[in-house]
């Protein structure tokens, strides 16, 4: 026991260290809040008193120019569907691969893949998507987008959820066969309501990923079905750069993660633990 | 008669819809019903759109292919693309880069998050659940924001570190725009974007180790040292590892951080792999060579993860 | 109710084979147990028969329709498994409807049929409550009441007991075994445990290697073991055996064991194999009684054990150990010396080589094939 009270200064440095980071972790949160509130002049003189103004927002949302608002409704259409799309289909393949009787090949050859396509870079394949979604007319529509976004995810969706179905114990899908269940109900009455919390935390997550993606949505997409990143991106390419009013873009497209934080926390920590290649 | 073959139909159609909507219902519990409705999606979508494209990235290297009112036009030029993939100006230096950026953020992280898991699994559980929320933040967030954010930062004419500098009376620098530094920057960005995630997982790691070893131990060590050396350290080998290689191999992907800070400048100074082949296929409009570097890309990417995958196997067995 | 037929069943994995080739006619509302040690492939069998596992090769019929091809959900089997198999989100009353709700019973049936069962497994108060706020016991008991709603042709029990402590065990063995003679349904259990399948089986089937070892009541496998194997299983402390050569001379039967040393064996007895044959003589410990000086083993006591009314001497003679029950307090300390001789007509003979029974007659022996 000696040796914590010889390290205790030591282990107050660090502790200290630590703290220092999450401030430099926050910082920079706090400061483009800030900067929501300001105006161009006060963020070009980096003034540090300033009066809060909502101009910004009022430009981004009510102007005639901003397409801002429609962005974040094309996000958030795009975001839900693909989440809710992956969340049924990783469930169902992934009860389907673990629990049933399935070559090995083919399950081991699927998650493989999977997995090793969620390694990739993104761009690769949306160069790809690019042509193929060209040729069908998918280029700038929901259901290239969503089909797109489930692609990328379902990867990253099968993994978590097999992991959380792996903690339903075995019995009770042989105890619902015999209680006369077919492979559908015991799926829906069984198993479903068992991994409702792995379910949550895996649709946290992959909605997070979704409404983040700037790869995807920067190539298939135009005006009409442009996501949030794309149109922050915007604000900083143009000859311009609206300061103001990328910053209170990214403010408010921090919004559902910040929600989900302080709502989720539990299932974030949780879907990211277990998302983890381990 | 008439009436006969009027009526004797309509018996039989019902009968006859009856089989089949029992066959259907029949169908519909039977295991074959299942496997298709449950695999099928899956199957189909990582087959058109992950199996598919790379079949059509090949055969669109062999093409030189406009866009003109929307259609694509298709020349067959065999393997020039390859030729000129070779003597690319940007892919080369953006692969070194890539290289470059993986391994230096990545041990970065690794080294400061493992420390700061060390000594926060230590703490109390107030401050650790805190520290938790607080570095969920940057993970969580979407990237292009984290750009933005940093972009304004790190702006030259008034950003708040350069502000910052100038109360200590240093001349600005210009991170992003000056060649001799702004890959350091971009992996400084990397760094303080992904050491929380680092931390999250080196924390659970510290968590799930078994705390009778520790107790045991108590009884050997002589100091936080040789514990740390002896036991946590072995301990923890396996999530280091891991941890290390996936997201070296997974830092490949970036992609949106320098696309807003930099664009790959100044020259290319910060080119990455994954914007070489969104310049080369977007912005220049070169889907072929483009498939080229994605195919290559791909081959670099999947034999570095097949390669992590045979050490963690190899590790494991030893 | 159903009979249940099994011929000629067999299970492989690959190409190891767990169950090769099992017979076993089960009759109409019997209480089977099938026990033997781990790995002898009973759970596989029950499995087997639920559905769950595919089979081999044979044919498995249950009430005379052949269920090879049929789906578990389609046997109308019930089934406690070792873990219950509670369904945790679903409170106990939920649990027991649950298969008559996939059925599609009549939700009044139901009702009618969970508060019948409920009534016979004084769950009644239980109801309302989920699988992880009861004791185990009662979860014991909830699974037990899912299967009795059902009124299925077959009952399967895998080990159901072995998440129990030792006092519930007995308790809950009592308690199954009035249920069945209540319900006279055909059950079949699964255990490692030689004293649940003495106390509760019509009979018993023992099991080991995949091969069926003897098919009788508990007295019969008891009395009349037909192998080694089965004298060693059932049992407890287990039957001794001492390894020798039989030897007539003068008219007197013996057995030559150890080095040399002989232990005279009953005359009368019809039943002796014949001379020079070696043998391994099989005798339970409550068979083992002392003697004067010459007539039995001379043994050294090497542990005393005693539960208060009984007590066992753990004793060593020529290096064969053996084992003796004894009803009354014996004056005697470890260390000892002391003459033990087994009862004359309990013993039995196995052949050294096969391990199989040698005896010409079998009264009351009965075994599979």
């Amino acid at each position: 026991m000696s040796h914590t009270r010889s390290n205790h200064g030591f282990y107050r440095v660090t502790q200290l260290f630590v703290w220092c980071y999450a401030l430099i972790i926050l910082f920079p949160f706090l400061w483009i809040a800030m900067a929501a509130f300001k105006r161009q002049i006060d963020i070009l003189t980096s003034s540090f008193f300033f009066t809060p103004v909502l101009s910004n927002f009022e430009e981004l949302i009510f102007s005639k120019q901003s397409s801002f608002f429609h962005d974040l409704l094309n996000s958030g259409i795009i975001a839900i569907s693909s989440t809710a799309i992956v969340v049924l289909i990783s469930a169902m393949a992934s009860f389907t691969l673990l629990r049933m009787y399935v070559p090995r090949w083919l399950s081991v050859g699927l998650f493989a893949w999977a997995m090793l396509f969620h390694m990739l870079p993104p761009i690769t394949f949306v160069s790809a998507w690019f042509t193929i979604f060209s040729e069908l007319n998918l280029i700038n529509t929901y259901s290239g987008m969503i089909l797109a976004h489930v692609t990328i995810n379902l990867p990253m969706g099968l993994w978590l959820m097999s992991n959380f179905l792996k903690e339903v114990p075995r019995d009770l899908y042989e105890a619902a066969a015999i209680d006369g269940c077919s492979n559908a109900a015991t799926f829906f009455r069984i198993v479903l309501p068992l991994i409702r919390t792995g379910m949550i935390a895996t649709a946290a997550l992959i909605f997070i990923f979704s409404w983040s993606d700037f790869t995807i949505a920067l190539n298939l997409t135009a005006k009409a079905t442009q996501t949030v990143p794309v149109s922050i991106a915007t604000f900083a390419q143009e000859f311009e750069i609206k300061y103001g009013q990328m910053a209170a873009g990214s403010l408010l497209s921090t919004l559902p993660a910040l929600l989900l934080i302080v709502f989720g926390q539990r299932y974030i920590v949780k879907g990211l633990l277990s998302g983890s290649v381990k | 008669m008439f009436k006969k073959m009027t009526t004797q139909p309509v018996p039989d159609t019902t009968g006859q819809l009856k089989t089949l909507l029992r066959s259907l219902r029949r169908y519909a519990e039977s295991d074959g019903c299942w496997y298709s409705i449950s695999l099928g999606p899956l199957a189909l979508i990582l087959l058109l759109l992950t199996i598919l494209p790379i079949i059509w990235l090949g055969w669109m290297a062999l093409h030189d292919i406009n866009w003109q009112d929307g259609v694509s036009h298709w020349e067959y030029v065999g393997l020039n693309n390859v030729v000129l993939f070779f003597d690319n100006h940007f892919y080369w230096p953006g692969l070194l880069n890539t290289f470059i950026f993986s391994i230096s953020a990545v041990s970065v992280q690794m080294v400061l998050g493992f420390l700061m898991a060390l000594v926060v699994s230590r703490s109390d559980r107030k401050s650790r659940l805190f520290l938790t929320v607080v570095f969920l933040l940057p993970i969580v967030l979407p990237p292009i924001v984290i750009g933005a954010i940093w972009k304004l930062m790190l702006s030259y004419d008034f950003g708040v570190i350069n502000d910052f500098l100038g109360l200590l009376g240093i001349a600005p620098v210009d991170w992003l725009g000056n060649a001799d530094i702004a890959l350091m920057s971009v992996i400084a960005v990397d760094i303080w974007h992904w050491t929380p995630f680092v931390f999250l997982l080196m924390l659970a790691g510290l968590e799930s180790l078994p705390q009778e070893v520790y107790e045991a131990s108590s009884l050997d060590v002589r100091n936080a040292w040789q514990e740390f050396w002896y036991i946590t350290l072995p301990l923890m080998q396996g999530t280091i590892l891991i941890t290390l290689l996936f997201r070296m191999v997974l830092s490949f992907k970036v992609f949106d951080e320098i696309y807003l800070l930099t664009g790959g400048g100044p020259g290319t100074a910060t080119e990455v792999v994954s914007f070489s082949i969104y310049r080369t296929f977007f912005t220049e409009d070169r889907a072929g060579l483009g498939a080229v570097m994605s195919i290559f890309t791909l081959l670099v990417v999947a034999a570095l993860a097949v390669f992590a995958q045979l050490l963690l196997k190899r590790r494991k067995q030893s | 109710m159903s009979s249940v037929t099994l011929s000629n069943i067999k299970k492989s994995y690959g190409d190891v084979s767990v169950i090769q080739g099992i017979d076993l006619a089960i009759n109409n509302g019997e209480f089977i147990v099938l026990v033997g040690p781990s790995g002898c492939g009973k759970s596989t069998l029950l499995r087997m028969i639920a559905g769950l596992e595919s089979i081999s090769g044979g044919t498995l019929s249950i009430g005379g329709d052949p269920m090879n091809d049929v789906h578990a959900r389609d046997r109308d089997i019930a089934m406690v498994f070792q873990s219950y198999a509670l369904y945790p989100h679903m409170s106990v009353r939920d649990n027991i409807a649950f298969a008559l709700k996939m059925r599609g019973v009549d939700p009044a049936r139901i009702e009618r049929e969970v508060a019948n069962a409920a009534e016979i497994l004084s769950l009644g108060h239980l109801l309302d409550r989920l699988p992880r706020e009861l004791s185990g016991g009662q979860r014991q008991r909830v699974a037990m009441g899912r299967a009795i709603v059902r009124h299925p042709k077959v009952f399967l029990f895998d080990e159901p007991l072995s998440n129990l402590d030792a006092k519930l065990r007995v308790q809950m063995r009592v308690e199954i075994r009035e249920l069945h003679q209540r319900l006279q349904a055909t059950s079949v259990f699964v255990t490692h445990d030689q004293v649940e399948a003495m106390t509760m089986a019509d009979r018993i089937v023992l099991l080991n290697d995949g091969v069926i070892q003897q098919f009788g009541t508990p007295l019969e496998l008891y009395d009349y073991p037909c192998n080694r194997f089965v004298a060693a299983f059932i049992g407890s402390p287990g039957m001794n055996f001492v390894d020798g050569t039989i030897e007539h001379e003068e008219g007197i039967a013996a057995l030559s064991y150890g080095d040399g040393r002989r232990i005279e064996l009953n005359p009368e007895m019809a039943r002796l194999p014949a001379a020079g044959q070696a043998v391994t003589l099989g005798f339970r410990p409550e068979h083992l009684q002392p003697c004067a000086k010459g007539q039995g083993f001379e043994t050294l006591i090497t542990s005393i054990e005693t539960t208060g009314f009984e007590n066992y001497l753990y004793c060593e003679a020529q290096g064969v150990r053996m084992c003796a029950l004894q009803f009354e307090r014996l004056d005697c300390r470890v260390g000892d010396s002391i003459h033990l001789r087994p009862a004359a007509d309990k013993l039995h003979f196995f052949d050294q080589v096969t391990g199989l029974r040698l005896e010409s007659e079998a009264p009351l022996m009965r075994t599979a094939s």
